[in-house]
């Protein structure tokens, strides 16, 4: 088993991002994201040209007066909030055109976008625990969110392979019940399951505190039907197959892609849980910067 | 227009259209599978979209459904059908032939002689072919349709015999009579009526509908068999009749042509003397042409012929018509009492009633008047002169036999009265002529009173019948004031008074001696005896006397029209035995009836009504029916026949072999775009 890269230039680029939250400023910089509470210690950090739309009783007016330059004063909340990676690893993750220097699949682009998070964020000192959800060749369970996890997450994501159903309600409802409030959740999934059936389990973790944001991996080229004939197409989890003639079905296909999209963003709305598209050809720095801003 | 099928049942077998479709689908099952993460997303697709399958190849695909499509309808063997189509003879038990044998029928084909020899051809050769179980009826149709057999017949020789017997006639065609008659014959027991016939002429057909539609309904059937030229012309003589114009008249003579090219006809007025005059008639396709023949200004009356040269159809080519004697009439006015002045003068209105314009203008007027004294009377010429006044003349006796001689022999002898007149001098000398003897003068009014008018004549007469259009009360403004009595007569057939004073005192008498006449006009010519001359029916009284009783003795006093094949009835004296109908071509057969003649003519032309010794009883100028002439066809049997029985008169095509023609190209043409498609699947 070769070792799961990463990429390493990829993080230097992401390093510049802030992880901020989306509700709460309390966590600026401290930790990198959102803080769930108000801060009891502040502690300052840096200056920063002011720019427009930062706050102005941000702006430290000794340092104007000396330097007839308008700068503002950051300072870091003490909040430590850990990040529970959890990744689908089910059987229909392994198809697609992926990036090629992996596995040429979703499930490449899925497990390397999750090492880059965990890489990420345990380089700026977040505690980073991982859920793998189906899948075969892992040690199972779940590795807790922890200051030397990371090896351990990269371990199990270098070993998982894809295989089986996710059933995304079970296993986000356990893991709903394990993991701590003011925590967040990443979920890196293709989601091909009925939201209806796995929106409630996620609005349970959300109601308890939850930060969950979802990475929506999928193949253009599947939902598209980019195929150039007519061909049997299979799924990998339970073999049932269809013989279609892309051609006909495209614009069918659009639309149907359409609504689910609409009814995924239904759901994660209405559980305050944003929701981030990543097509595999995507680059993946826009895509971290999205999932980790906490804005779609 | 109509589409049948043969074997519609085969039609089921429509359904392997299909078979390419589904072979086009099956063979887009593919080959190759491919893992796909979202199928999820796949299942979401409606069930009828998601199996969509997309037929490429449309054009092989096309080409083979049309190549099954093509093999199932010539399998189904389709047919084509619409009306207007002849039927084949059914066969049946029971046949009439109906053998059209008018007029049009006599017209020359190219090279079968005329139709109506085909036609009797036909008929024979298909009774000939008949079974022996088939009971065979002949009918034919000219003029009044009649049997020739009584009733249906199983002796086809003597079937063939009475077809073979079936003369031209030139007659009108009685399509429907035939019908009539073929359907009593059938008795309502069904069967055929074999119709041989060149339909032409107008409403011919249309005629015969409601037999047709009786005779369908009675459960027989009509078969057509037209007789028809390729190219059907005849040129006839519609009309002929003599009318005023230049010289001594025009015969205006109308010609026809029933062709469809124009011709110029060659045409000929043969006058009753039998003096031609010959002209060429254009006539356009399908019009008429009139043509005006000047008579010469001296011409005998009678009936006078126009002939054509027509190749084509013969019987039509002759007209006939009544020609009134042209010319002068030579009068002889034998003057009675010259008087001492011109206008005392017993002639002086008379000359002027009889040539008006002068005496030179009385030839173009017909009458040319001689005056002379009674010892003129010596000159006269019964080859010259036609009529004879003798105005108030004294003593006639000198030449009484001249002038009885002179009646005899055709001349006309007008005596009128005067003073001069003696009764005993006149009737000793013309007892022979005198229609009744004279009495005395009696004066009918005294002087100053305006004198007894003149009752007016009957315009049946021919003397009078110029006033029919007018002028009739003129004679009652004719008065007299003194006439000669006459012994009492009664009218007949020898003596008749054409007018009379008001009260019944005769005027003028009639008596018919030998071939000529004699009239007594008991008044006076001049203004003597009443004011006859200065009324205005004198002089066209004069003219008309002159020009009635001026005919040739050898012209009939009754003259008709009459049309060939039609009954023509003339009045004959009882008395008179041995009566005959003369016509073109010789006796004519002739049936008497309670004083009547009657007989139908068969050819056109002069027929006069004979009686050994005595002119002409009549004579009848016979024309052919005009519409018979029309040989072109305006209606169809089968058309007419078709509309009442349309099962019966439908046009047939079969189609299968065209199918079946179209079902090779289309398997060559699968086969070409099969192998070139195979070969762009290759590459």
């Amino acid at each position: 088993m070769s070792e799961v890269p990463w990429d390493v230039e990829l993080l230097d680029r992401i390093e510049r991002l802030h992880l901020s939250a989306r509700r709460a400023v309390e966590g600026w910089r401290h930790g990198g994201h959102t803080s769930r509470t108000i801060a009891t210690n502040i502690e300052f950090v840096d200056h920063k040209e002011y720019a427009p739309g930062d706050p102005i009783r941000h702006v430290d007016w000794k340092v104007a007066a000396r330097t007839d330059k308008l700068v503002i004063r950051r300072h870091e909340a003490e909040t430590i909030v850990p990040v529970m990676l959890v990744v689908d690893a089910s059987g229909d993750l392994g198809t697609g055109q992926g990036p090629p220097d992996l596995e040429r699949s979703k499930f490449g682009a899925a497990i390397t976008m999750a090492a880059t998070l965990a890489v990420f964020l345990s380089n700026r000192g977040d505690p980073v625990g991982l859920k793998i959800v189906a899948g075969t060749g892992h040690p199972g369970g779940r590795i807790p969110p922890g200051p030397r996890s990371l090896p351990a997450v990269i371990r199990a994501l270098a070993s998982v392979r894809p295989a089986g159903v996710a059933n995304l309600h079970d296993a986000l409802a356990r893991l709903g019940e394990q993991l701590p409030r003011r925590s967040v959740a990443i979920m890196v999934s293709d989601l091909m399951e009925d939201p209806a059936k796995w929106g409630p389990s996620l609005g349970a973790m959300a109601a308890r505190g939850v930060d969950c944001r979802v990475v929506h991996v999928y193949d253009p080229a599947e939902w598209g039907l980019d195929y150039a004939k007519p061909v049997v197409l299979f799924s990998p989890e339970d073999e049932a197959s269809l013989a279609v003639d892309p051609e006909t079905l495209r614009d069918a296909m659009n639309t149907v892609v359409d609504d689910y999209v609409a009814e995924v963003r239904g759901v994660l709305g209405r559980y305050r849980c944003s929701h981030h598209l990543a097509p595999i050809d995507r680059p993946l720095d826009l895509l971290l910067a999205s999932v980790l801003g906490g804005r779609p | 227009m109509t589409m049948t099928w043969g074997a519609p049942l085969a039609l089921g077998i429509l359904a392997m259209v299909a078979l390419p479709v589904l072979a086009h689908l099956i063979r887009r099952r593919p080959d190759s599978r491919q893992a796909f993460g979202a199928m999820f997303l796949l299942e979401r697709l409606p069930r009828t979209i998601r199996r969509r399958r997309r037929i490429e190849d449309k054009l092989l695909l096309l080409l083979r459904a049309l190549l099954v499509a093509a093999v199932v309808v010539s399998v189904a063997r389709p047919q084509l059908q619409w009306p207007g189509a002849v039927p084949e003879f059914g066969g049946s038990e029971a046949l009439v032939v109906v053998v059209d044998d008018s007029m049009s029928m006599g017209l020359r084909d190219a090279d079968s002689g005329t139709l109506l020899a085909r036609a009797r051809r036909d008929a024979v050769d298909l009774v000939e072919s008949l079974p022996s179980s088939t009971r065979v009826g002949v009918v034919r149709v000219g003029g009044t349709a009649s049997k020739l057999t009584d009733g249906l017949e199983s002796d086809h020789a003597a079937v063939v015999a009475k077809i073979e017997a079936i003369e031209q006639t030139p007659y009108a065609t009685d399509l429907q009579g035939a019908i009539r008659l073929a359907r009593q014959m059938l008795a309502g027991a069904g069967g055929e009526v074999l119709v041989y016939t060149d339909e032409a002429g107008q409403g011919v057909v249309e005629g015969a509908e409601a037999e047709i539609a009786l005779l369908t309904e009675q459960g027989g059937a009509l078969v057509p068999r037209p007789v028809h030229s390729e190219d059907p012309g005849n040129a006839a003589v519609v009309s002929a009749s003599y009318g005023s114009g230049p010289e001594g008249g025009t015969v205006t003579v109308t010609v026809a042509n029933f062709g469809s090219e124009s011709m110029e006809v060659p045409t000929r007025v043969v006058l009753p003397e039998g003096v031609e005059i010959t002209a060429f008639v254009q006539v356009d396709a399908g019009g008429e042409a009139t043509k005006a023949f000047t008579v010469p200004r001296v011409a005998d009356g009678g009936i006078g012929t126009v002939r054509i040269d027509d190749d084509r159809l013969a019987a039509d080519n002759v007209g006939s018509f009544h020609l009134p004697t042209i010319g002068a009439s030579r009068v002889l006015v034998v003057e009675g009492d010259p008087g001492l002045t011109p206008v005392a003068s017993e002639t002086y209105y008379l000359e002027r009633a009889l040539a008006p314009w002068g005496r030179l203008s009385g030839m173009g007027n017909g009458v040319l008047p001689d005056i002379t004294a009674p010892s003129g009377v010596a000159e006269l010429d019964p080859e010259l002169h036609r009529v004879v006044f003798m105005t108030n003349v004294a003593d006639p006796r000198p030449w009484a036999n001249r002038l009885v001689e002179f009646v005899n022999q055709g001349g006309v002898l007008v005596l009128t009265m005067g003073d001069n007149v003696s009764a005993d001098r006149t009737n000793a000398a013309l007892a022979q002529l005198l229609p009744t003897p004279l009495r005395r003068p009696r004066s009918l009014a005294a002087a100053g009173e305006p004198g007894r008018a003149t009752a007016v004549p009957d315009t049946e007469r021919l003397l009078f019948a110029p006033f029919a259009r007018g002028g009739l009360a003129g004679f009652s403004r004719i008065r007299w004031h003194r006439v000669f009595t006459v012994d009492p007569y009664t009218d007949t057939d020898e003596v008749q008074t054409l007018m009379s004073v008001e009260g019944g005192m005769p005027l003028l008498i009639e008596r018919k001696v030998g071939k000529g006449r004699v009239l007594l006009l008991t008044g006076s010519i001049d203004a003597d005896w009443g004011n006859f001359p200065l009324q205005s029916v004198y002089m066209p009284l004069v003219q008309s006397l002159v020009r009635v009783l001026g005919v040739p003795s050898n012209e009939a006093s009754l003259t008709q029209v009459g049309t060939v094949g039609r009954p023509i009835v003339v009045p004959v004296p009882a008395s008179m035995a041995a009566i005959t109908v003369e016509g073109p071509s010789g006796p004519v057969p002739t049936t008497l009836i309670d004083g009547t003649i009657r007989f139908v003519p068969n050819e056109a032309g002069a027929h006069r009504v004979m009686s050994p010794g005595i002119p002409p009883l009549a004579s009848i100028a016979v024309n052919m029916d005009g519409a018979e002439s029309d040989v072109r066809r305006h209606n169809s049997l089968a058309k007419t026949s078709a509309e009442i029985d349309p099962e019966r008169f439908m046009h047939t095509a079969p189609l299968d072999r065209y199918a079946l023609w179209l079902a090779l190209a289309l398997a060559v043409a699968v086969v070409t775009v099969s192998r070139r498609t195979e070969g762009l699947h290759a590459a």
